[in-house]
């Protein structure tokens, strides 16, 4: 109310530094151009130095008693939802690593098939037509029955 | 009037207080209904919306050779599906996948189109991608693409074996082969999970409901060395002679162990057949085609003479000199024969002969060995579409059909029948079902072993001896010389039936071409079966060369000790006589019987071998039995006891030499 009233009197000293009263100066009872112009386009000097904050111990209190409430509640809120989200992010980390998983597993699959490939009766014949190999005659091809000292070529025995 | 605005504020910050329970109580109210009372319904709905029950594919079972070695496998696989409605614009998203997946891009395009016109929001792009299209296309990173999990069956080995393997449909069902004759054990069960998903289709949490069950690995008893070498022989054979078909079967005479099963033309099982010619590629002729076997069919005609009759290999049989009148039916050898010795008729593959010898076993005789040997039934192999080739019923035969059933007519036979039958004579008798898998196992169970079939004799051992020892002399001295092999005795009996037009009712110069045979004589490690349809040449010529050549590999992949010398004498350079459809004329009876054994010709005594055993008073039954255990060549003649044996007991078996019995009263 103070404020206000103080308002008040800016504006009749405003008319006054005018050198006309307000109504005067508003050719009467005219409008001004703008609404409140007064409180919006002109400088209002207020003195606060008479107000003085007076220390108020309970408010302080009640003060320091809402933070702490409002702490609690937030830590008790954050640990009832923790474990949700922790298993939400976990959840998405898990099925993530079994993709990666599954990836590797039809790589695997796909390297196993590619070696079955490569060796195949035919491309070896091939690779060995390439290469001049050619199966052994008979007559090249010894058999090597193991002797009972363990012992395979006939002129060796087992150390 | 300060206390009058008091009160009115009070009364106004009441009703707003009390609006403000109200609407809290509302609110409360509300989520009991929402959380409590119908925490159920809702709890569903947010279920179908988050969470989807997948299935998880079974991988299907591997099929091995019998070493091991991967035939056929499933790998994960991915396929791309796209909703149409959600896709951008066609044009853009085709120029986007049509690249990466090898795909027109004009024609994805179009299907794209066409599907968003249907307002369809399912749209199969590519099925069955690879790894590195898979990859590739997922690094892009649309949101409007999908992968589905599915599984790819793969033949790693191209065409080897594609006639036992089969195939598998768009759905990977097993329609051929192995593939569909073990669809249970291979299938597998599928699983199923529950997996969470966020708005952006990005896994939350699954969980697993039922895990998927594999299928079994099956191991076949193939040798995919063995398996290739006969593929390749057969091809090249039948390429060469022009023919149409052919098939081989290599069977292990103990087990029944089917070691190799060719069929040609060949297929590649990775490509789905789309023309009526593709079908036709996969007829497996081995089990499911039969045909007249001719000739080769005199080794049952000779067999049963064998066993029910008292003739033997030295018996004399009138071959009528290339001319028989049976029944009014005139019978017609190539080449003129006076006399033959039962040994003669089967080396030198005399119609006339066979007829004769067929005429002195009868009807039903015949055609109670003709079964015995398997004929007119499965084999029990376990491939689909096997068929039982034709024996008439004996009230079914003519006058004349003993006259043709003995050389191979008037009846048929496939080639995996053939094989049993052969391979009958070569282990002494039995007839063994052939095993074509030797193991299933389960994931994380032990391997389940197939029992060898319960053999089933049919045949004595001695009669079987001496028919091995006759087809020996086939390939020695008779129209199988072609299949001599290197280091290796053999036995067998080629084949060559007119085939039958039944456009013209008539006989035409083609021929069923086969040769059916075994090595080594004295403890046959191999039976190899060789059949070329279509061929304008013999069974000797065309099918002989073939069993030389599977024969020689597959004893030496089996490690089969060779039972011939290191250098053999050269063969003779005169012409050899193959057809078997025409017999030369015979100069003289003992050409056809072993010479004795000379130093001369079996070089100097040997110094190191198996010792021959005494004999002497034995019977023929325990002299047979006791050579075939140790594996000793042997040649016999009369009946008794033994009187007299060479070499003597004791003394050294030269390489190659047999030993000679005589037996007397």
């Amino acid at each position: 109310m103070a404020a206000q009233a103080r308002v008040f009197e800016d504006s009749s000293a405003r008319a006054d530094w005018a050198g006309k009263s307000g109504r005067e100066a508003a050719g009467g009872f005219r409008l001004p151009p703008v609404p409140n112009e007064s409180i919006y386009f002109y400088r209002k000097p207020i003195d606060n130095s008479g107000v003085v904050r007076l220390p108020d111990p309970k408010a302080s209190a009640r003060c320091w008693r809402w933070v702490a409430a409002a702490t609690t509640v937030t830590l008790l809120l954050a640990g009832l939802l923790w474990p949700g989200a922790y298993s939400l992010l976990a959840g998405y980390q898990v099925e993530s690593l079994k993709g990666q998983q599954e990836t590797l597993r039809a790589e695997l699959a796909s390297l196993e098939l590619e070696q079955a490939r490569l060796v195949t009766p035919e491309r070896l014949d091939q690779l060995a037509r390439e290469q001049e190999l050619i199966d052994p005659a008979p007559d090249q091809v010894v058999q090597l029955a193991p002797a009972p000292d363990g012992s395979l070529a006939r002129n060796l025995s087992a150390k | 009037m300060w206390s009058g605005g008091q009160g009115q504020a009070r009364r106004r910050a009441t009703w707003f207080v009390l609006a403000l329970a109200f609407w809290l109580l509302v609110i409360v109210c509300r989520l009991v209904q929402l959380q409590v009372l119908q925490h159920g319904y809702y709890r569903a709905e947010s279920d179908k919306r988050t969470t989807r029950v997948v299935e998880l594919p079974a991988r299907r079972g591997n099929i091995l050779d019998r070493a091991g070695r991967p035939l056929a496998l499933s790998l994960p696989a991915e396929s791309i599906v796209v909703n149409p409605m959600r896709a951008p614009q066609p044009d853009v998203a085709a120029a986007y996948l049509a690249p990466v997946l090898g795909l027109d891009q004009r024609d994805l395009e179009q299907r794209l189109i066409t599907a968003a016109r249907q307002r369809r929001g399912f749209l199969w792009i590519k099925r069955r991608v690879s790894f590195a299209e898979s990859q590739q296309l997922r690094r892009l990173g649309f949101g409007w693409v999908e992968f589905r999990r599915e599984s790819l069956r793969a033949y790693p080995k191209g065409i080897l074996a594609a006639h036992v393997l089969g195939g598998v449909d768009f759905e990977e069902r097993g329609n051929g082969g192995v593939e569909q004759s073990f669809e249970e054990d291979l299938r597998g069960k599928a699983g199923a999970a529950h997996v969470i998903r966020d708005v952006v289709r990005r896994g939350v949490d699954s969980r697993t409901e039922r895990p998927a069950e594999p299928g079994a690995n099956i191991t076949l008893t193939i040798d995919e060395r063995i398996q290739h070498v006969a593929e390749r022989e057969l091809a090249k054979a039948v390429q060469e002679s022009r023919s149409q078909t052919g098939s081989v079967v290599v069977l292990d005479p103990k087990t029944g162990d089917i070691l190799a099963l060719a069929s040609y033309p060949a297929y590649d099982p990775n490509l789905p057949f789309k023309t009526r010619q593709d079908a036709e590629k996969r007829a497996n002729h081995a089990v499911s085609v039969p045909f007249e076997p001719g000739s080769v069919f005199k080794v049952i005609t000779v067999a049963a003479a064998m066993e029910t009759t008292r003739l033997t290999p030295e018996t004399i049989i009138a071959c009528g000199r290339g001319r028989l009148n049976l029944f009014g039916r005139v019978i017609r050898d190539h080449h003129p024969y006076d006399m033959l010795p039962v040994a003669g008729v089967l080396a030198k593959s005399s119609n006339i002969g066979a007829i004769q010898i067929g005429l002195a076993v009868g009807e039903r005789n015949l055609l109670n060995y003709v079964r015995r040997f398997g004929f007119g039934r499965p084999t029990g192999v376990p491939l689909p579409g096997e068929s039982a080739g034709k024996v008439r019923e004996l009230e079914n035969w003519g006058r004349s059909s003993i006259g043709s059933v003995a050389m191979g007519h008037e009846i048929s036979a496939t080639t995996m029948q053939l094989a049993q039958a052969t391979a009958a004579i070569a282990n002494g008798g039995l007839l063994i079902p052939p095993r074509l898998v030797l193991s299933k196992q389960r994931q994380g169970q032990k391997a389940e072993l197939t029992p060898v079939g319960s053999p089933r004799s049919i045949l004595r051992p001695e009669t079987a001896i001496t028919m091995r020892r006759m087809m020996e002399g086939v390939v020695l001295n008779g129209t199988g010389t072609l299949a001599r092999l290197d280091g290796y005795t053999a036995g067998g009996k080629t084949g060559s039936a007119q085939i039958f037009d039944p456009a013209c009712r008539c006989y035409l110069h083609v021929y069923n071409s086969s040769f059916a045979g075994f090595a080594p004589v004295a403890n046959p490690a191999a039976v190899v079966v060789v059949t070329i349809n279509g061929a304008s040449v013999f069974g000797g010529a065309v099918a002989a060369p073939v069993f030389r050549e599977v024969a020689s590999a597959a004893l030496r992949l089996r490690n089969v000790p060779r039972d011939l010398p290191d250098n053999p004498p050269p063969r003779e350079s005169a012409p050899v006589e193959l057809a078997d459809l025409a017999i030369p004329a015979l100069e003289s009876l003992e050409e056809l019987l072993p010479e004795p054994a000379t130093p001369e010709r079996d070089g100097p005594r040997s110094v190191w071998g198996p010792r021959v055993p005494d004999f002497y008073g034995k019977t023929m039954r325990a002299v047979l039995e006791e050579t075939a255990r140790l594996g000793f060549p042997v040649e016999v003649s009369g009946s008794g006891v033994v009187r007299a044996q060479a070499p003597t007991p004791g003394s050294i078996l030269p390489h190659n030499g047999r030993i000679r019995i005589v037996f007397a009263r």
